[in-house]
């Protein structure tokens, strides 16, 4: 099996980097940035010339630059001793401590918190807004166990328009209309450009696998509603599927194809060159695809809803909105509903990416992301007959890891493909 | 204290539920404190809040690592034992996602039960966030309807609302006596009395007799040190015996198995759902919601009216609700001048428990 480099990862590392350098002179003028979750609708912000810093990858790169030692011991010594989300207890160590991987941590002008299936997006911006003493605007995202409906949407949408109108307030600037309009569908277009890059690892040999889909996910997650970021996923959706049509694998063997999930531990990037060492490769992950949007294609919601939920194009503020808002709850519900969607949305991914085997990461430095993993893993078993690990461990912290003990997991894994 | 309600929490409380069940009741279990309580007596049943009894919990273990609570644990592996095997449903209103696991699970496995998620908002004081919750009981209104074949009216709702409003006003009133500076009432009775009033139908005469006796009691010898349970869930009276041991009485709490149940009423006025969205969404205070500082101001006013004059945190491993409101709680504390200990919990009724909270209490009272 052939593989090679990509060639349009270095324009998505450039853009990336310019983002950060973006920030940070933003905020060493004085400019306005926001501090929030991954989750937050940016390209709101995106439509302001509002900068921001995103919680989770902001705390990932505290992890995987070996900082998150010094940082975890200080948040503790605050009193944050409960072991809640790892990314937020690494964020707030580098707030209290000035160390951050950034070089220095760009200061909020104001806080979003958002509730998306996990409640630690929602304290975790307000507990820092009354630490650095600037206002917080939090917003709810419905988990809808039952079929979403108009009221849902309104819902979001309201919540999204206040959010416009208070940033507005607390940055002096004005929302256009115009911009919103593109921002939004700047968005879409990016999530629906990465479900299709993420699709193309249905064919075998994978052209991605899920560290090379880490690299590339950056844009997907800090660049949304950038038209930049738009066309450099168009190149890289052109450049993956020429890999599908010449069969070029993300590594020289693909023995085994495994479904990962949850966060990497990202202090512990070797993990993976130990199951590329074996052949064991992860091509396919649902936080990943969490970033994309395929439109509720396992949902076991009636047409009716969703038909509701589906993208039209916008060309007003309130159309906008509304599609925001949908957008949000389709992302959302594809991976935090419940249980009984989780297993359809499994089954239905382990079908698509003809999966070998998986791999679970019980994370409980996320516990939103872990929950209802352990049946899902016995479901798959069940259901197809194939190896399901499950491992605890933690995506940004390493108190506790024990590297010897999942070698030998894997080892005893990787063993139960030999049969 | 009422025997019957107390033997109804401690071994006999599934007795009961059996009991009601037998007598053409149905019941309904719940898994957080944000049950409409209102709407299922409206509907023609009996809530029941579930809780999770002692440890160990082997089956849940298969579904819930223990990183999640052990209130959590509890309770899904109480479902899946089939200790409540005479509940005919259960609901979860959303709050935290350790429930959320617990129903998940146990939902999964309550085949020909009726089972029911309610979408609550986190952020609590926004109209949008009132019209929402609204409109998501009226959904739950309309599914127990269908599945109970039953017609919830308005005069029904305000007859349930009146209902649980009388019971939380006559358990404030006993919890009211902690006021006085030699209470006729122990914190550990009163924090019985309210968990009784969870697992089972009200019972205002039992708590009317309860109120009528006090007066008979003998005023204690002497005055104890006045202490304040932090937390969220406990359901083991037990604790507070611990702490009570030690000289002191819990004179305030803020879980939600106490105070936090009691607190706050629906207004008979207007529209009733509105009315009952309006008190969840703003009178029960979880620590989990948003904005945290409505937690922090009953906490406050609690320790004023009781004349509160120490703090005992009693933190269940993995609460992380609790986790983040602790050190603005703390902070709180210090500017009072109020003195405060911590006890890390297990959470799962073990002795271990009760031994680390009797050594903290006895600290606490002690320094």
């Amino acid at each position: 099996m052939i593989t090679e480099p990509f060639k349009t990862y270095p324009e998505i590392k450039r853009l990336a980097g310019g983002y950060f350098e973006t920030l940070r002179k933003t905020a060493e003028e004085g400019g306005t940035v926001a501090w929030g979750p991954a989750s937050i609708p940016a390209e709101l912000l995106r439509a302001m010339d509002i900068e921001y810093v995103l919680g989770e990858p902001y705390g990932a790169l505290c992890a995987a630059s070996g900082l998150a030692g010094e940082l975890l011991p200080v948040t503790e010594d605050y009193g944050f001793t409960t072991r809640f989300c790892a990314y937020s207890r690494n964020f707030i160590g580098s707030y209290l401590t000035g160390k951050s991987p950034l070089g220095k941590l760009p200061e909020a002008s104001f806080m979003i918190g958002f509730r998306a299936g996990c409640n630690d997006h929602a304290a975790w911006f307000e507990t820092l807004g009354g630490m650095a003493g600037k206002p917080c605007f939090p917003i709810d995202l419905p988990q809808c166990y039952e079929p979403p409906a108009e009221r849902h949407i309104a819902y979001v949408q309201s919540q999204l328009d206040h959010l416009i109108q208070f940033m507005e307030q607390v940055s002096g600037k004005k929302m256009g209309e115009g911009r919103l309009v593109q921002a939004v569908r700047n968005a879409h277009e990016l999530k629906v450009l990465w479900t299709q890059i993420l699709d193309c690892c249905k064919a075998v040999p994978a052209p991605l696998n899920f560290r090379s889909q880490t690299s590339f996910m950056i844009a997907a997650v800090w660049l949304k509603g950038t038209r930049e970021a738009v066309d450099a996923y168009t190149a890289l959706l052109s450049e993956v599927k020429d890999r599908v049509r010449r069969g070029v694998g993300s590594v020289p063997e693909e023995r085994a194809r495994l479904l990962w999930d949850n966060v990497p531990m990202w202090f512990y990037p070797r993990v993976f060159n130990y199951l590329e060492e074996k052949g064991l490769i992860p091509i396919v992950c649902p936080y990943m695809l969490g970033w994309g949007d395929r439109d509720l294609k396992y949902s076991q919601y009636p047409e009716e809803s969703k038909e509701l939920l589906k993208w039209q194009e916008p060309s007003t503020r309130e159309e906008a909105l509304r599609e925001s808002a949908k957008t949000y709850i389709r992302s959302h519900v594809s991976l935090n509903n419940c249980l009984s969607s989780k297993l359809n949305h499994y089954t239905g991914l382990a079908q698509d990416f003809r999966i070998d085997g998986a791999i679970f990461h019980s994370n409980w430095g996320c516990k939103s992301l872990s929950l209802g993993r352990l049946e899902v893993a016995e479901h798959l078993r069940e259901r197809f007959g194939i190896p399901a690990l499950v491992f605890e461990s933690s995506m940004a912290d390493p108190g506790g890891f024990n590297e010897r003990e999942l070698l030998g997991k894997l080892d005893t894994f990787a063993r139960s493909f030999e049969r | 204290m009422n025997g019957e309600m107390g033997s109804a929490l401690s071994s006999g409380r599934h007795d009961l539920g059996r009991a009601l069940k037998d007598q053409g009741k149905k019941l309904l279990g719940y898994l957080c404190a944000y049950c409409p309580e209102e709407i299922v007596y409206a509907a023609g049943l009996v809530p029941v809040r579930i809780f999770g009894g002692g440890g160990p919990f082997p089956l849940a273990g298969s579904y819930l690592p223990d990183y999640y609570c052990a209130h959590a644990r509890g309770c899904l592996n109480a479902g899946l034992a089939g200790e409540y095997d005479y509940l005919d449903g259960i609901l979860l209103p959303y709050a935290c996602l350790h429930t959320q696991g617990a129903y998940d699970s146990w939902a999964r496995q309550a085949k020909g039960k009726y089972t029911r998620f309610i979408d609550m908002p986190s952020l609590v004081d926004t109209a949008e966030a009132l019209a929402f919750f609204a409109e998501e009981l009226e959904a739950f209104k309309k599914s127990l309807e269908d599945a109970f074949g039953v017609s919830i009216t308005e005069g029904k709702l305000q007859e349930a609302i009146r209902l649980c409003n009388r019971n939380r006003e006559f358990l404030r009133e006993i919890y009211m006596r902690k006021r006085e500076d030699r209470p006729l009432i122990s914190g550990a009775e009163v924090f019985s009395l309210i968990l009784a009033n969870m697992v089972g139908p009200k019972d205002e005469q039992g708590l009317t007799r309860l109120i009528a006796d006090l007066s008979s009691r003998h005023v204690p010898g002497h005055r104890p040190a006045r202490v304040m349970v932090l937390g969220t869930e406990l359901d083991d009276p037990r604790i507070f015996s611990a702490v009570e041991s030690q000289g002191a009485i819990v004179v305030a709490d803020n879980l939600c198995t106490g105070s936090r149940y009691i607190w706050q009423d629906v207004e008979l006025s207007g529209d009733p759902t509105e009315a009952i969205a309006r008190r969840y969404l703003l009178g029960v205070n979880c620590p989990l919601k948003r904005p945290a500082e409505r937690g922090l101001r009953l906490v406050e006013e609690l320790m004023e009216t009781f004349r509160v004059e120490k703090a005992l945190f009693m933190w269940p491993q993995a609460c992380d609700p609790m986790g983040w409101a602790v050190p603005v709680m703390k902070g709180m504390l210090d500017k009072r001048g109020i003195p405060y200990r911590w006890v890390t919990m297990r959470g799962d009724g073990s002795e271990e428990d009760i031994s680390a909270v009797t050594k903290v209490a006895a600290e606490l009272v002690g320094g």
